[in-house]
């Protein structure tokens, strides 16, 4: 999925965190975004959720403008891994099955064999499943993340800080499978070194 | 007719007078609340006087489109109270609880009446304003309690919406864990009072019929049948401010709007 923002500004009070900012990224290729805290990394993924609206300036993927009418499909096509799983009830299980019940993901393979699979290879026991979420270490609850995003199978994935709770080793296992994913495209926001893209964006430098 | 003994002027003087008791114990564990209680006391008693003489006109001349202004009044009085006893904006959301407390306060109101009455007096003053007046006021708490948790809720766990809806959720989809939440706290306390009524305590309505000359019979179908559609009124009343307020409360990307709450 083809990304493009073309001349975003977006202020929070007098704080302006873009001001006619523009980034194309081709599809299926990854992008890194790296820069101090408060630097628009984060912001930069809501905007692409449509959780936050631009100022000035237009986004599109795959050719389409991003609005309150196309929002709600374009959400369809993202797979987004937050830093921190929210607040949730319930099991790792149940959280999977929530999100498996909507009915964009219904098409989607949760199946047991494909979740199992997920957690062996990002090193959850099975027997996680049937933990309470809020029970997970930070790390864990990364992993489950990602895992869902992964089941949700979407052609644009959006990382934000989704291994900074990780022990080095997973790290690098959940890393290199991301590079690893050639038919997706994917933004990753990191202050972790260590993550390979096709493109690697500072921020630092839009605010200097 | 009235059979109930009537209170004379005399002993409702007594009864005021009990009231030295709560302000003296204010006034002695220097509680700050005589004035505050004064003030609710004599507001009682006026509103309540007002209200008298205002149901002794509307009792006689009986007139169904005065019957239902009153009602409406009373929705528009419930639903600004409603509002103003939440953290929620006025301006935003009187219209919709106004609308949500009128059509679930009206339906049920008249089902009521319709199994209870002859068709001709369904909207006799007696039944329409005074059953109305009951079901209102305990809509109005189930709402406040529903809307403000719904809200509240949102608001603090708004990543948790917003995950929901980065995983592909419609908006009903992501709104449905809280707006389950906020129908269970709303009829939390109706199903723990109905759970005991009769034995922790009497009701009102049952109380006064029987003060009234009913018999225990009817007062006890009556305080049933009211039971049942005040809980049927509350879910209602819930629903539809949830759905009717959706609109106002969102922008059209499905995020909260930050003016729902009032500032402090």
């Amino acid at each position: 999925m083809e990304v493009r923002l073309e001349h975003i500004t977006v202020r929070f009070g007098q704080k302006r965190v873009f001001d006619d900012f523009s980034l194309h990224l081709a599809a299926n290729s990854q992008l890194l975004i790296q820069g101090p805290s408060g630097s628009g990394k984060t912001t930069l993924l809501r905007l692409l959720l449509g959780f936050c609206v631009p100022e000035k300036g237009r986004i599109h993927m795959s050719g389409k403008p991003l609005n309150a009418q196309t929002v709600w499909a374009l959400r369809q096509s993202i797979g987004y891994v937050p830093q921190q799983l929210p607040r949730v009830e319930g099991t790792a299980r149940q959280l999977l099955e929530q999100v498996h019940q909507f009915e964009a993901n219904q098409q989607a393979d949760f199946s047991e064999e494909k979740i199992r699979g997920y957690f062996g290879r990002f090193g959850l026991q099975p027997g996680q499943l049937e933990q309470p979420v809020r029970e997970l270490s930070g790390g864990e609850q990364q992993r489950l993340a990602l895992i869902s995003a992964l089941l949700q199978d979407r052609p644009l994935l959006l990382l934000d800080e989704a291994t900074s709770a990780v022990d080095a080793e997973r790290k690098v296992q959940m890393m290199d499978y991301i590079s690893s994913l050639k038919d997706k495209t994917v933004i990753i926001v990191a202050h972790d070194p260590g993550w390979r893209a096709d493109q690697t964006l500072d921020l630092t430098s839009t605010h200097s | 007719m009235d059979q109930s003994v009537p209170i004379s002027l005399w002993a409702m003087a007594a009864f005021y007078a009990l009231l030295l008791l709560p302000a003296g114990l204010i006034w002695y564990f220097r509680l700050g609340m005589l004035r505050r209680m004064a003030v609710a006391v004599v507001r009682m008693t006026v509103q309540l006087t007002l209200v008298g003489v205002l149901l002794i006109y509307w009792f006689r001349w009986d007139n169904m489109w005065l019957n239902l202004l009153w009602v409406v009044a009373m929705v528009g009085f419930a639903a600004g109270s409603a509002v103003q006893n939440s953290a929620l904006r006025l301006r935003v959301f009187f219209g919709p609880v106004f609308l949500a407390l009128l059509v679930s306060g009206l339906a049920v109101l008249l089902f009521f009446n319709v199994l209870i009455l002859p068709v001709s007096d369904i909207f006799s003053a007696q039944y329409l304003i005074i059953i109305g007046g009951m079901l209102l006021g305990n809509a109005l708490k189930g709402i406040v309690v529903g809307l403000s948790d719904f809200y509240q809720r949102l608001q603090d766990q708004q990543e948790a919406y917003r995950y929901y809806l980065a995983a592909g959720a419609s908006r009903w989809e992501a709104l449905n864990p809280f707006f389950r939440n906020s129908l269970q706290a709303a009829l939390n306390p109706s199903v723990a009072s109905m759970a005991t009524m009769g034995v922790v305590f009497l009701p009102g309505m049952m109380t006064g019929q029987i003060i009234g000359g009913a018999t225990p019979d009817t007062a006890i179908r009556y305080q049933l049948a009211i039971m049942i559609v005040i809980f049927v009124c509350i879910a209602l009343s819930v629903v539809l401010g949830v759905a009717f307020s959706l609109g106002r409360s969102f922008d059209a990307y499905g995020n909260l709007r930050g003016e729902v709450f009032r500032s402090t």
